[in-house]
């Protein structure tokens, strides 16, 4: 991986690691200003690496606590549904799964929140098309488990998310009687055990 | 008959426990006035925190040595309480406390006193400036400091030794600035630096017991602090030293203590004590002590560093462990 740039085997905070016209400041690094120079070093401590973009990043390879992230506009979450009204649906988000730039060496895929982020999906936001006619009722109910994206940071509370495309919606949804919903089409999900129909905004199954 | 209903003593008198004398303001060692107090780190003793440290100071070699002990335990990034306003940056909140059992003799009690308050603003100016709060809008984290030990003593409640200045709770507040900056480093909380707190103070080089008890003689007889000092700096050579312990006995006139971050070559706090430049090079004197305190925390920092970095080495083992030989294999060549 490395290209012939001497990397230090273990960056601390603080520790020079490149030089930035050549290189770039990627997960884990920011970059200091001098007169003469911009020089990317390491903001936490862990595994520096040179990626094939010439971005150098910093990974911690603490299994216990790997990663510490949070909410970012465009990052895709796992949220459960916890409150519901005619206007907005409050979600708390409990997973995030990237799609941002993979900060602190997610990179691969997400991980679980040690704390939950307060969200809300607002009617608007549900999905892209016949914005006026969304019943909130009938896109979400409490507890399922919707994937979402990260619009805003929002207020001082909510974070603001939006399922308004067809990869995003409910993923996980239990029926009036409690048995696992699975999803028919993008609007309907039906029992397992007795073929009732009820109405979601369902996310494309992958 | 006894009385049931409420709880009786017992029948027998009692006898007060009798403690000894504690014996921990003895002068014990005698280090060279550059050396530094070996110091015990270690990163990563409190499971339910995001990071947190450990910090012995110095290394006992019996167990009835004084030290100072500090833990420090970091939690965050998490969600502000959502009666706060919106903020872009993480908020930064430190807090430091002494345990009731930290100084001997005298407990301490468990309500926040102005002392603690103190040093808890200094902790948290100390260690804001070096944390990325820009990377972690919306939320809050808090560094706690919580002090187990502290080597017989804080002179904060007038028990002054020698008539100099006391550097306990200097020591404490940079102790506290190193070991909460090692929690932040394990919590892999994003900073631009580590800060290593260091202190160093002036003192009077003393000939000899007989010396110090004159120098005592002269400052209780001299009711003008000022004549007393100018005479202090007759008798004796004044000389710098790094990291000055309370129980040192030194008679200390001046000291500082700092919060450096050594890759960037910034300090984030400067405390000053006492009185320096009686002859009128006072800013000769700051900058002898502050350059005093920096080197220390230079010394502090390399400590810091080695605890960080085993903490980290162990990881990468545990990830060998879990993960089988692909990764540890990738591991060793991290490592080597």
């Amino acid at each position: 991986m490395s290209q012939n740039l001497p990397l230090p085997p273990i960056a601390l905070p603080g520790q020079p690691l490149a030089q930035s016209p050549p290189y770039a400041a990627g997960p884990g690094t920011y970059t200091t200003q001098n007169p003469t120079r911009t020089v990317i070093t390491a903001s936490v401590a862990g595994i520096p690496r040179v990626h094939a973009d010439k971005s150098v990043s910093v990974t911690r390879p603490s299994p216990s606590h790997p990663l510490l992230l949070l909410p970012e506009v465009a990052s895709t979450v796992l949220a459960r549904v916890t409150r519901l009204n005619p206007r907005q649906a409050t979600v708390e988000i409990f997973a995030i799964q990237g799609g941002g730039d993979g900060i602190h060496g997610g990179g691969d895929g997400g991980c679980v929140c040690e704390h939950t982020f307060q969200g809300v999906i607002r009617a608007q936001d549900v999905r892209a098309t016949e914005k006026d006619r969304i019943k909130m009722l009938e896109s979400f109910r409490v507890g399922d488990v919707v994937r979402a994206v990260v619009i805003s940071l929002g207020d001082q509370s909510n974070y603001y998310l939006s399922t308004a495309s067809n990869s995003l919606g409910v993923v996980v949804a239990h029926s009036d009687a409690g048995d696992p919903l699975h999803p028919i089409n993008w609007r309907q999900m039906a029992c397992a055990r007795t073929g009732i129909v009820e109405e979601r905004k369902v996310a494309k199954p992958i | 008959m006894t009385d049931r209903r409420r709880i009786n003593g017992p029948l027998e008198g009692t006898i007060p426990p009798v403690f000894l004398t504690s014996s921990t303001h003895k002068s014990i060692i005698k280090r060279s006035p550059t050396t530094l107090r070996k110091i015990f780190l270690k990163t990563g003793l409190t499971p339910p925190a995001t990071g947190s440290a450990f910090l012995e100071l110095p290394t006992p070699s019996t167990h009835s040595t004084p030290t100072l002990k500090l833990t420090s335990s970091v939690y965050g990034p998490r969600p502000l309480p959502s009666s706060t306003t919106f903020s872009s940056n993480a908020r930064l909140t430190a807090e430091l406390k002494f345990s009731p059992f930290s100084t001997p003799g005298r407990r301490r009690g468990y309500i926040r006193d102005g002392v603690e308050r103190d040093l808890s603003a200094q902790l948290s100016i100390a260690l804001g400036k070096s944390v990325a709060v820009g990377k972690y809008p919306k939320s809050a984290i808090d560094v706690f400091v919580s002090v187990l030990d502290c080597e017989g003593g804080l002179g904060d409640a007038g028990d002054e030794a020698g008539g100099g200045v006391d550097v306990g709770l200097m020591s404490v507040l940079a102790t506290a600035i190193s070991c909460a900056s090692a929690a932040i480093a394990d919590a892999g909380i994003e900073c631009f630096d580590l800060v290593a707190g260091g202190v160093a103070g002036l003192v009077l080089e003393q000939g000899g017991v007989v010396e110090e008890d004159r120098v005592e003689k002269s400052l209780e007889v001299g009711q003008d602090s000022d004549d007393a000092r100018r005479g202090m700096r007759k008798n004796g050579k004044v000389t710098l030293v790094l990291d000055p312990s309370p129980i040192d006995g030194y008679i200390i006139l001046a000291a500082a203590a700092v919060g450096y971050m050594a890759a960037r070559d910034e300090l984030t706090l400067v405390w000053t004590k006492g009185s320096m430049g009686w002859d009128g090079d006072s800013t000769d004197e700051v900058e002898r002590i502050v350059d005093g305190a920096i080197t220390a925390s230079t010394g502090v920092r390399l400590v810091i560093n080695e605890a960080v970095k085993e903490r980290l080495l162990l990881g990468l083992k545990e990830m060998g462990l879990i993960r089988g030989k692909a990764v540890s294999g990738d591991g060793d060549a991290a490592m080597s």
